[in-house]
């Protein structure tokens, strides 16, 4: 499979992600979504176009026409974006509202930061008024209510932004400090006020005596409630049962109908529960495949960074970390047609080159005394050309060194047997003793 | 609460203390707010937008491989 297909086919996992987290009015998490898809494929028509719908949902009509125009340009025909572009054209003095919002939220912003907040606060009311779903309209708006602790305003302007982005993170963290703050507020304003009333007497004031008292709120309420009490008796003696009656036989009717359609719709929910239940499986696969694609270890995307790095590495004529590299690189998941040719020239390149690199990282290792690096680099220099005799000598020499005798005389023993015509057998016969 | 400049006004909103206040600092919010794109941009928007995607990637790293 080609590394397009599998690009592809990333790109469709991240688009059917987007659009579950757009259908819950997760608008955020479905904008990061449909980016990602866009990154591993900028054809992905229907990524764009609903990144388009969701940037017109909350309110930036400017990036929806970018991604719309966009989208039309790499798919020119059979593209929906095509009735987008035209629908915002056809509806009179929308797109020159949604410019207006975009300047005066703009002009709030600057206001906002060179401390005229009460001019910012006057011109984003008008405009959330417009464009109520102007979600970063409404948080700039709730922000600036927060600051002047008018919480209940700030909480109305985020149930706003919420009803539009579910999820926003900004707006639930606004939220959740509104509703802190909501009552505690309107309290203390109460209990400051009571403690500083002091209203002076004027001529035509009365002072009431303690013994007098006109008819008190919890009597009113106690009239009320006796006089709905009788009402609800005679209503239940005299009038309901002829109601009932006429009631009853009206609507049976109706009523069997209303089964009937409910009927219908159970049948048709459960087909639309199996539905969602195939989609929920098929997205479930398309997760699966994704995260095989990007595990750390193994995982054919982190074959291809490794397969950057190298390149990376050979253009800034760093062997040493090319050849360390690929010794950790698995080439064979990248098996695709567009890839061949680099990866036979790499191989080609690492046999002909490359061992005599690692040889040499041994080499240093030895001298330094570390045998175990030294062994691990003869090692790899033997990974990709096996028939290096020089780095099995080394190998056992650098045993020998370490003062595993044991371990040495069998890599000498290997030379002996197996390489008897080599320059290095005789050495190898020397160093054994036998 | 931080000092305010000479002839500024505090901006800072209320802390969060032990009776419970919850904490915004209005100057850094304020930073997380970036301007909305004028229908007059979206043509330069365009031009600025990064199109690059994982397949152009590959591609231009086989051609600086070839040359």
């Amino acid at each position: 499979m080609s590394a397009e297909v599998r690009s592809r086919q990333i790109a469709n996992a991240y688009y059917n992600i987007g659009l579950e987290k757009a259908k819950e009015r997760d608008l955020t998490g479905a904008a990061d979504a449909l980016k990602k898809s866009l990154r591993f494929n900028k054809y992905q028509t229907d990524a764009r176009n609903l990144l388009g719908l969701i940037y017109h949902e909350i309110g930036e009509v400017g990036a929806a026409l970018a991604q719309w125009i966009i989208s039309q340009n790499f798919q020119e025909t059979g593209n929906p974006a095509e009735e987008y572009l035209q629908a915002l054209q056809d509806a009179p003095g929308y797109l020159s509202m949604a410019d207006q919002a975009a300047k005066k939220y703009n002009q709030s912003l600057q206001y906002a930061c060179s401390d005229n907040e009460d001019l910012a606060v006057l011109l984003l009311m008008n405009m959330v008024e417009e464009m109520p779903n102007f979600v970063k309209a409404q948080q700039l708006l709730a922000l600036l209510y927060l600051h002047h602790e008018d919480y209940t305003k700030a909480g109305r302007c985020l149930f706003q932004a919420l009803k539009v982005d579910r999820y926003n993170p900004l707006t639930q963290r606004y939220m959740a400090v509104a509703k802190q703050n909501t009552g505690r507020a309107e309290v203390e304003k109460r209990k400051l006020k009571n403690a500083f009333s002091h209203r002076q007497m004027q001529d035509d004031d009365i002072i009431l005596p303690p013994s007098y008292k006109e008819n008190t709120g919890l009597q009113s309420v106690l009239n009320i409630l006796a006089g709905l009490v009788l009402g609800v008796v005679a209503m239940f003696f005299l009038v309901t049962p002829t109601i009932r009656d006429s009631i009853t036989s009206r609507y049976e009717e109706e009523i069997r109908q209303g089964l009937e359609l409910v009927n219908q719709k159970s049948l048709q929910i459960d087909e639309l529960n199996r539905q969602m239940e195939e989609a929920s499986r098929a997205q479930q696969e398309a997760e699966d495949s994704l995260a095989t694609m990007v595990s750390d270890s193994g995982g054919v995307i982190s074959q291809y960074q490794h397969l950057v790095q190298i390149l990376e590495a050979y253009r800034a004529d760093d062997m040493r970390t090319a050849v360390k590299l690929y010794v950790e690189t698995d080439l064979s998941v990248l098996n695709d047609g567009i890839l061949d040719s680099t990866v036979a020239w790499l191989q080609q390149d690492m046999a002909q080159n490359g061992y005599q690199v690692l040889e040499q990282l041994g080499d240093e290792a030895a001298a330094r005394g570390s045998t175990a690096e030294a062994v691990d680099y003869f090692q790899k220099s033997l990974q990709i050309k096996g028939d290096n005799i020089g780095a099995i000598y080394k190998i056992g020499l650098a045993y020998k060194g370490a003062g595993d005798t044991d371990t040495a005389n069998e890599y000498f023993g290997e030379i002996i047997m197996n390489h008897a015509n080599s320059e290095y057998a005789a050495q190898a016969k020397e160093q054994r003793g036998y | 609460m931080r000092e305010a400049e000479p002839g500024k006004k505090e901006r800072t909103a209320k802390i969060q203390d032990e009776e419970g206040w919850r904490l915004l600092d209005f100057e850094e919010e304020l930073k997380r707010f970036r301007p909305s794109l004028e229908i007059g941009n979206v043509e330069d928007a365009i031009g600025k937008e990064d199109l690059t995607d994982m397949t152009d990637l590959m591609v231009e790293l086989l051609n600086d491989k070839r040359n």
